[in-house]
């Protein structure tokens, strides 16, 4: 089958997906049908019916809509301060999409004061948080560098974060890099070096843990 | 492992609850989960404000009720499985008639309640109920008046959870202050007071049998306190907030969620992890277990509500035996290794001892090597000697040669072997090459202990390996190798992969390294090589990024040399030239009488030029060089390769030449006319963020000082586009006012893709250049 004609079906089945998921209720797993798909539009309103703000927000900065973006962001702030779990990551992921749709806004000023207001809490918070928290909290900052396409806050933002999650959240740690070398992959030097990282972090049997540790004491003592 | 395959038994019985064909309210995050009583309906709330009603056993929801106006964070059932009572981020507790499905709601505005309620609780007799609020205050209401609540008051900020005990004669309460507060249910007053200094109360509960009581914490730890002796256990385990615990009915296990997306189970009388029930996606919000304890449900933020089948640990007690076993194993498996290298260290040791090279490559090794696995030694050795011997070592007959001698052979015949001579590398150098050949290369299986061999044996494999004495070159004498086919060390393709990258090197490559580290064996420093090594595993386009960059050093050229002649020599140059009369200085007391006499007779001048040697130097170039996490990758390599083509461009201009490194801070300036200085242009790693405010201060402080010495200071920037994005308009503005007067400044910045608006930064400089570097194209703009 020719390729093109391979898309189209593809895409008509993520669609028919899409469509039954909405039907069965699955809100998240309909929307992200709609995105594999293509309808970007669909899967912004899919997502704003199930309220999932953390991906509506960005999803309306990325079609344009900056005063609907600001807006929810604004609301996902107000409830946020209700939640008795402090959620910090949503609470610096929400300041920085308001940041972000107000930057895009041409409300500068604002989007300066909101962006400055969510770097201080990061910086806050992350001294008291886990070091999960704290990974997602500078994942939040490199979702910020992606909508404003500045790579030195997505770098920072990653790097960081791979640095909290280090080798006690390593399942984390390999999700956030997959992620940081999607976001980077023009960048030929650092999807290297990243490649590098992943392979080194990739989960090894005992056995083979067992056969480093072994190396690496012979090593020492011969040294 | 075992732990896997009773994982893998738990999980196939664990049943997912999932809203099918439901409204579509209900996908959102689950906050709470509660069974009744009777153990027949599990209820949920979520952030979509509904209660949610399921059958156990069945995967389609029953039936939902709606009421609240903001998330449902609390569900209690009463002992009578009759009223199901709920608190939300409303303000409002409901009590819901699990028949009748009707509701009775605890107005707020009869009490003033506009904060959220959390926790929620009856007493095991139901006379009473009791919820925690974002006040610190936690109400008790008496189930069959509905009056207004008693207010127990003493906890200082919010009360996330509330429990009685069994016996209802105590209400114990926790919260974000650190403490837990035991109530009088009968008079209504604080009894007592637990406090752990850090760590928030995100639940606290008690065991069934009324003996201990059990709070989680947001230190990720979760406490139990004997209620009879008041000594405490901590079970660790979570790696982030721990937000439900639960006792199982017979208070023997203990299960947790968290918001590291695990659920876990614990043994406790021996306050051991049993299991880890891994499934959820995200945090876990609330854990409940049956009445029965055969099951238990989990709530998380993914969305779903997961129930876990346990009947297995009361139908098959060994296999909750087994699995206390198996923690034990774990931890003693470091004790088994530890014991062997002790054991054995003299026999290891001579097995290492005769043999001085060994010893060498192991240090070859630890310099660049960054293989999986360590390769064989063997190996290495021969590859050293391929790369160094001065006489060839193979037999002229080729067909004598096994496989694996053939291979060393082909190496040998390499081109550039025959230049590595003339380079006389050292043992360093050596080691980065064959870091670089053996990069990636994954040796046979054969070297490597079958994975079912014990820890013990494998260890002793490895040694009887070690003893091997492998003569130089293996080929030549052992029998065993030439017969064999393919070699035991390398595969065809690993073979042709080294040979491949060995006709790849080149001089220039080398010289590379050898002139940016230059290393002699006294500085050998296997951090700063190994800091090196990434230039040379670049990918092939960007292998010679740097190269490239030096070559290009002519097009980088300062367009504003403004009023920057020099003068070489004093006397006719400065006059008859480009000097003019401002700059020159009566001079004839410089020479001496006779000379003076015969200048002043000859009519030459008489004038000196003011810039000479003195003046010199007084002039300085700084180049200051981005480093830190905001410039990794290309734009890194980027940066110090237009720091080293600086360097070149600049050398022979007049006045001295200083680097700094700009990220968490400003690195002291060091001279870069030095080796040292060059060196770490490349070695140089800062894994902060950018500081910017403080390195500017930093900046203005040095340039206050230089100014005594110097009368002309010019700063080159090698920089990020977004550098100094991040300060505000106003800030940027008297910082760049501050420089601007203290130097001139020019820029290079770095891009990976053309924008066409300027930097934030370009107030800062006289005079910037954007240059892009767009895969393996590095254009000037």
């Amino acid at each position: 089958m020719p390729k093109i004609t391979l898309n189209l079906f593809k895409n008509e089945l993520w669609r028919r997906a899409a469509r039954h998921f909405a039907k069965a209720g699955h809100l998240t797993e309909s929307a992200d049908a709609w995105l594999a798909a293509g309808h970007n539009k669909q899967a912004l309103n899919t997502l704003l019916k199930a309220g999932d703000r953390a991906r509506v927000t960005p999803l309306l900065i990325r079609e344009k809509r900056y005063k609907e973006a600001a807006d929810l962001a604004r609301l996902w702030l107000e409830e946020l301060s209700l939640t008795p779990k402090r959620r910090a990551e949503e609470e610096i992921a929400a300041r920085l999409n308001l940041a972000a749709a107000l930057h895009f806004d041409r409300q500068r000023d604002q989007a300066q004061a909101a962006y400055e207001h969510a770097r201080e809490n990061l910086i806050q918070l992350n001294s008291t948080v886990t070091p999960l928290t704290e990974g997602k909290n500078w994942e939040a900052l490199a979702a910020y560098g992606v909508l404003l396409k500045r790579p030195d806050l997505i770098r920072l933002g990653y790097e960081k974060a791979l640095a909290a999650y280090g080798p006690s959240f390593n399942l984390q740690r390999l999700r956030s890099l997959g992620e940081y070398l999607e976001k980077v992959e023009d960048d030929l030097l650092l999807t290297h070096d990243l490649k590098e990282r992943r392979a080194a972090w990739q989960p090894q049997s005992s056995l083979k843990r067992e056969r480093e540790r072994l190396w690496q004491a012979l090593s020492e003592f011969t040294a | 492992m075992k732990m896997t395959s009773l994982n893998t038994i738990l999980h196939e019985q664990a049943a997912r609850i999932t809203a099918h064909g439901t409204p579509i309210e209900h996908s959102e995050r689950v906050y709470c989960v509660a069974f009744s009583p009777d153990g027949r309906y599990l209820v949920s709330g979520s952030v979509n404000r509904q209660v949610n009603i399921w059958e156990v056993g069945a995967t389609e929801l029953a039936d939902y009720m709606k009421g609240h106006t903001k998330f449902v964070w609390s569900l209690a059932f009463s002992p009578d499985g009759k009223t199901l009572a709920s608190t939300s981020g409303d303000g409002c507790v409901f009590l819901w008639d699990i028949q009748s499905r009707s509701h009775y709601r605890i107005e707020e505005s009869h009490y003033a309640l506009t904060l959220p309620l959390y926790g929620v609780a009856f007493s095991p007799t139901g006379e009473y109920f009791a919820a925690g609020c974002m006040d610190g205050i936690v109400r008790l209401w008496s189930t069959a008046s509905r009056r207004p609540p008693w207010k127990l008051k003493g906890h200082t900020s919010e009360v996330y959870s509330v429990a009685f005990s069994p016996d209802g004669r105590f209400l114990a309460s926790g919260g974000n202050d650190f403490t837990v507060r035991l109530w009088s249910v009968a008079d209504k007053t604080e009894k007592e007071i637990l406090t752990r200094p850090g760590c928030r109360v995100s639940c606290v509960i008690f065991s069934p049998d009324g003996r201990q009581l059990a709070y989680a914490s947001t230190d990720t730890n979760i406490y139990i306190v004997d209620l009879a002796s008041r000594e405490s256990q901590i079970l660790s385990g979570h790696q982030d907030l721990v937000w439900s615990i639960a006792f199982s009915p017979d208070s023997r296990l203990l299960i947790s969620g968290a918001n590291d997306h695990s659920v876990r189970l614990w043994d406790v009388a021996s306050g051991r992890q049993i299991q880890i029930l891994e499934g959820h996606q995200g945090e876990v919000n609330s854990v409940a277990f049956s009445p029965d304890g055969k099951l238990a449900a989990s709530a998380a933020d993914d969305q779903t509500v997961r129930v876990w089948d346990l009947s297995l640990f009361y139908e098959r007690p060994e296999i909750y035996l087994r699995l206390l076993a198996d923690q034990e194993k774990e931890s003693a498996i470091d004790d088994e290794l530890i014991h062997f290298i002790n054991s054995h260290r003299h026999s290891l040791n001579s097995a290492l001892g005769p043999r001085s090279d060994l010893e060498t490559s192991i240090r070859w090794l630890r310099a660049g090597l960054r293989t999986e696995n360590p390769p064989p030694l063997g190996l290495v050795h021969d590859l050293g000697l391929v790369l160094t011997a001065e006489k060839d070592f193979f037999s002229a007959d080729r067909h004598k040669l096994s496989r694996y001698g053939h291979f060393l052979q082909t190496l040998r015949q390499t081109p550039i072997i025959r230049e590595l001579k003339g380079l006389k590398l050292t043992r360093a150098e050596i080691g980065l090459l064959i870091a670089q050949l053996l990069t990636g290369v994954t040796f046979s299986p054969d070297f490597q202990a079958p994975s079912a061999r014990p820890l013990l044996q494998s260890c002793r494999l490895l040694e009887a390996s070690l003893r091997v004495d492998q003569p130089e070159p293996q080929a030549k004498t052992d029998p065993q190798l030439a017969q064999t086919s393919p070699s035991p060390f390398l595969n065809d393709q690993d073979q042709e992969m080294i040979k491949e990258r060995l006709r790849h090197l080149n001089k220039a490559k080398i010289q590379i390294i050898r002139d940016l580290y230059a290393g002699p064996d006294k500085l050998f420093n296997p951090d700063k090589l190994a800091a090196i090594l990434p230039l040379e595993s670049l990918p092939p386009a960007l292998t010679e990024l740097y190269s490239q960059l030096l070559t290009i050093t002519p097009k980088l050229t300062f367009k504003d040399q403004r009023g920057s002649q020099t003068y070489n020599c004093g006397g006719y140059h400065g006059l008859t030239h480009k000097g003019s009369l401002d700059n020159l200085a009566l001079s004839e007391h410089l020479y001496a009488a006779t000379l003076l006499q015969h200048r002043i007779l000859n009519r030459e001048a008489l004038y000196y030029g003011r810039e000479g040697e003195r003046e010199k130097r007084r002039r300085i170039t700084l180049i200051i060089t981005q480093s830190g996490f905001e410039i990794t990758g290309s734009s890194n390599h980027l940066a110090r390769a237009l720091t080293l083509a600086a360097i070149t461009l600049l050398r022979n201009h007049p006045g001295a030449l200083s680097h700094a490194f700009i990220g968490s801070s400003l690195t002291d300036p060091l001279d870069l006319l030095k080796t040292a200085g060059r060196q770490r242009v490349i070695t140089w790693q800062e894994h902060a963020a950018l500081n910017l405010d403080a390195s500017l201060n930093k900046l203005k402080e040095r340039l206050q000082k230089w100014q005594e010495n110097y009368h002309q200071i010019d700063i080159l920037w090698i920089i990020e586009r977004n550098f100094a994005a991040d300060l505000s308009r106003s800030m940027l503005e008297k910082r760049a006012k501050e420089l601007r007067s203290l130097s001139r400044q020019r820029a290079w910045f770095i891009t990976l893709e053309p924008v066409s608006r300027p930097p934030e930064a370009a107030v800062f400089f006289n005079h910037y250049e954007q240059i892009l570097m767009y895969k393996e194209k590095i254009t000037l703009l």
